[in-house]
């Protein structure tokens, strides 16, 4: 083990959050993710001696994080939860015959409006939240951190097709969520 | 008369690729909300633009879920970037509370192993 690498508490920083990163496009919520994590350091810790420098440390963590994830899924009776739940979203936004199953009102605000808006920001980071971690991840990434697909992609471990498959049941359930809580209430207010 | 295995060859000769699938006419819904939140990702091909172009053309819902989702983008392009910063890191980050118990536990770990 490189001698940088000799105190165990000095990997939570340095391999922390790209561990979420991975967990969290992987399993259904954020503190399902950060359990996963903590298990993932803990192995590493006992097993420290079996590294064999063969690959990179943060490598052997994934490794090590990767079984973790696939035992959660293995032992959850619900381990399709995930897709399912996200799936459903958008199922019941659609009829069987794939038309729109509820309407939208007509949103007549304008970006500046909105994004001077702190009580929508408010509604909007509650819907967000609401929503499935990996879907949530997609998003963020994608429209808030403004990476690029392939960026994206690659930070989450997924393939593109399967990151616009993500993306479009966040974009489903987001405007969904803001419809509800937020636009339902516009008509009449703004301009 | 025209061999149905030649038609299969031809389909089966070259990557059929979704796009090439989806109908000109009558795309649904469901399909046209696809197409709309992967044209915020990638560049339609040609045939992709039509067909939702036609559809959209014909469907207010669908219109709306175009107008919205942009709306939403271009809300969030005019935030200041130091929100938005903040933002797209809280969720890729162990929370602090997280990170002490982690490592706490490794110290213990590490504690107990050399009073063995």
């Amino acid at each position: 083990m490189p001698t940088e690498l000799s105190d165990p508490a000095d990997w939570v920083d340095r391999y922390g959050d790209a561990l979420l990163r991975f967990a969290g496009g992987r399993v259904a919520n954020h503190e399902l993710a950060e359990d996963l994590v903590q298990e993932t350091f803990l192995t590493a810790f006992r097993h420290r001696s079996k590294f064999d420098g063969k690959s990179s440390f943060g490598t052997w963590l994934v490794a090590i994080l990767r079984r973790k994830i696939a035992d959660h899924h293995r032992k959850s009776a619900r381990s399709t939860d995930l897709d399912a739940q996200s799936h459903a979203g958008v199922e019941s936004a659609f009829t069987n015959k794939g038309k729109w199953t509820t309407s939208s009102t007509n949103w007549k605000s304008t970006p500046r409006d909105l994004a001077e808006n702190a009580e929508f920001w408010t509604v909007f980071h509650g819907c967000l939240s609401g929503l499935p971690t990996p879907l949530a991840q997609a998003f963020q990434m994608r429209e808030i951190a403004r990476a690029t697909v392939d960026d994206a992609s690659k930070k989450t471990g997924v393939t593109p097709q399967n990151l616009a498959v993500r993306l479009h049941r966040a974009r489903l359930l987001l405007r969904q969520c803001l419809q509800k809580n937020w636009f339902s209430s516009e008509s009449g207010g703004a301009s | 008369m025209p061999s149905e295995e030649l038609v299969q060859q031809r389909i089966g000769g070259s990557v059929v690729k979704s796009s090439q699938r989806i109908p000109l006419l009558g795309l649904s819904c469901r399909e046209a909300s696809r197409l709309i939140s992967e044209s915020l990702d990638r560049d339609l091909t040609r045939r992709e633009r039509w067909s939702l172009r036609l559809h959209t053309l014909m469907c207010t819902a669908c219109q709306r879920f175009e107008r919205q989702t942009k709306l939403i983008r271009d809300a969030i392009a005019c935030l200041p970037d130091a929100l938005r910063e903040k933002w797209s890191d809280s969720a890729a980050k162990l929370s602090a509370e997280r990170r002490a118990q982690i490592k706490r536990l490794l110290i213990e770990a590490r504690q107990a192993e050399t009073q063995e």
